[in-house]
């Protein structure tokens, strides 16, 4: 596997901005790609788009729409490398580009949401089955790696976590999925430490209070 | 440690972040409280089924996807290539594309003359008329003072030279024709004195413009002709059933249609100014222009060679308006019309303008004719 294609390793360790910059290992392929190398963010993209692709995921439950979203994300990111200085690493950046604007997104379904989900959905369906809410977030066509997630525990995890809100569910999501610091949360999300500690501790105990009925069956 | 205190730092003591005092105080709280121990298990195993959902990997092609949309242009950058590139050949083709159009457009203006006179009526004003107001019995001697007056025809342009070329009316060649637009323009600005009953006003014709070296009432104020009265105007008019056989479709105003006759006339353009004058004639036979509009009709008749019916048209305003100040310019044009007809009678009526009309300022062109034609 070549150094592009190297499966993303987020630092947990809480190390001060300027520093951060100075060791980013995506500085090269970012002046490449600043100066209008689609190659080289072709690269970025692929060290990226796991992560990138599970924050939508999570965050939106549709893997079709996860995937449009996580394109838009990347879109965004590479029109916006002109504003990119450096501040901060790349993956910050880029963390706190597909935060918000999955949180827009978010904030936009629940303005207009869908009635059925995508194509394919029936609302018989939604009526009777309690876990209806996860298979409408769910693709219609899931691949291998998705299969083994639908165990009962996984759809009723991923179903609580898209009943939390959505400050909730992203802070969740960043620390206990993508493993983010609070550091980086706080960076992501621009938040105060205190403020990202104490977010996090109400939806780990709302999760916790949420999944507590399903766990001890 | 209370038990609430124990369970307030549950996520700190999960992600390990707890150390020293605080981290010693809430383990020996969980080892001594079963509830709390029960309550942090609960949190551990909730924590951990939220991590298990672990990271997802997108389609294998996503990547490939991400930067075939960031190659592909945008909309407005593939209508920019398409109109401008290659910049070499299609910025010449549509420059020469805008300058045809351009030249189309100018061409079709001038061509169009349905356009030109939707035009221009717009930017023709209608002239003042004062239709009560009472005539003098005779213009003021000296002439119009609004009347421009011609120069005299250029000494080395003979009736003879003149006579070679009958596609140029008479009048063209004595007077310079192509100031009509202005001459026109002058008459507009002359308030039309006309008196409609006919039985004791004069009709006084406003400024006429002639091409001759005097004007008609310069001459019948200085030749004495001026006292006569004039017929009133209703009988100037052409016979009806003559009027009624030509066409008028368009109703324009009567100066439009003079000063268009009068300009198409100057730029040689006969068939439109015959169309004018007989469209003028017809719809307006009480216009005080009218003798000169039927001399400007005999004229653009004499352009196209067609020398009867210009004949017939001096005769005209010679029988309707004996005593008017066109007679002499009438009689001028006849002769000029019968010579091209090759009749010799029309050096007798040269020698009629130059006798009986000798101030009028056709009388130094009959004698020139005379002396060329006549021997």
């Amino acid at each position: 596997m070549s150094e592009a294609e190297a499966p993303v390793s987020l630092p947990a360790t809480a190390v001060s901005p300027p520093a951060e910059a100075a060791l980013d290992p995506d500085r090269a392929l970012v002046d490449r790609a600043r100066a209008g190398d689609t190659g080289a963010f072709e690269m970025l993209v692929r060290r990226y788009q796991g992560w990138v692709f599970t924050l939508a995921l999570r965050m939106l439950g549709d893997r079709a729409e996860a995937e449009d979203i996580a394109q838009e994300i990347f879109l965004k990111a590479y029109r916006g490398l002109r504003r990119f200085k450096g501040a901060s690493r790349f993956s910050t950046w880029l963390y706190a580009i597909g935060s918000h604007h999955c949180l827009n997104q978010f904030e936009a379904r629940r303005r207009w949401p869908r009635p059925y989900g995508r194509a394919g959905d029936r609302p018989d369906h939604a009526e009777h089955d309690p876990l209806a809410a996860v298979d409408r977030l769910a693709d219609q066509a899931p691949r291998a790696d998705a299969l083994l997630e639908q165990t009962d525990l996984a759809r009723i995890v991923k179903a609580e976590l898209a009943n939390l809100t959505a400050e909730h569910r992203i802070i969740l999501v960043l620390r206990d999925i993508q493993g983010l610091s609070y550091e980086e949360i706080a960076q992501t999300l621009r938040l105060e430490l205190g403020t990202v500690r104490s977010r996090l501790h109400r939806a780990r105990m709302e999760m916790r209070a949420r999944l507590t009925p399903h766990l001890s069956k | 440690m209370r038990c609430d205190e124990a369970r307030a730092v549950f996520s700190e003591l999960y992600d390990e972040a707890l150390s020293g005092a605080p981290l010693v105080t809430v383990t020996q709280h969980l080892a001594n409280c079963p509830a709390c121990r029960a309550d942090w298990a609960s949190f551990r195993k909730a924590m951990q089924a939220v991590a298990d959902l672990g990271t997802a990997e997108p389609s294998p092609d996503f990547a490939a996807r991400v930067r075939r949309r960031l190659e592909a242009p945008l909309r407005w950058r593939r209508v920019l290539r398409w109109l401008f590139l290659p910049l070499r050949v299609k910025v010449p083709i549509q420059a020469v594309a805008v300058v045809l159009l351009a030249f189309a457009g100018l061409l079709l203006y001038q061509r169009l003359p349905e356009l030109r006179r939707a035009i221009e009526p717009s930017q023709i004003p209608s002239p003042p008329v004062a239709r009560e107001a009472p005539a003098p019995a005779s213009p003021p001697a000296g002439g119009e003072p609004v009347r421009k007056e011609e120069g005299p025809a250029p000494q080395g342009e003979t009736p003879k030279a003149k006579q070679a070329e009958p596609a140029a009316p008479p009048m063209a060649a004595v007077g310079p024709t192509p100031a009509a637009p202005q001459e026109a323009e002058k008459t507009r600005s002359v308030p039309v004195l006309r008196d409609e009953t006919g039985d004791s006003g004069t009709a006084t014709t406003p400024s006429q413009p002639l091409k001759v070296e005097e004007s008609p009432r310069e001459f019948r104020a200085k030749s004495g002709a001026a006292g006569v009265a004039p017929r009133p105007l209703q009988q100037y008019a052409p016979a009806p059933a003559k009027e009624a056989q030509i066409s008028a479709p368009q109703a324009k105003p009567a100066d439009v249609l003079y000063v268009t006759g009068l300009t198409d006339l100057a730029d040689g353009k006969y068939e439109r100014a015959i169309e004018n004058f007989r469209a003028f004639l017809a719809q307006y036979p009480q216009d005080a222009r009218m003798p000169d509009a039927r001399l400007r009709l005999g004229e653009a008749y004499f352009g196209q060679g067609r020398y009867a019916e210009a004949l017939r048209e001096y005769e005209a305003v010679a029988q309707q308006f004996p005593s008017g100040p066109q007679v002499p310019t009438s009689l001028y044009l006849q002769a000029q019309a019968r010579l091209a007809q090759g009749d010799r009678s029309g050096c007798q009526l040269l020698r009629e303008v130059a006798d009986l009309y000798p101030q009028a300022p056709e009388a130094a062109s009959a004698r020139q004719v005379l002396a060329a034609r006549c021997r």
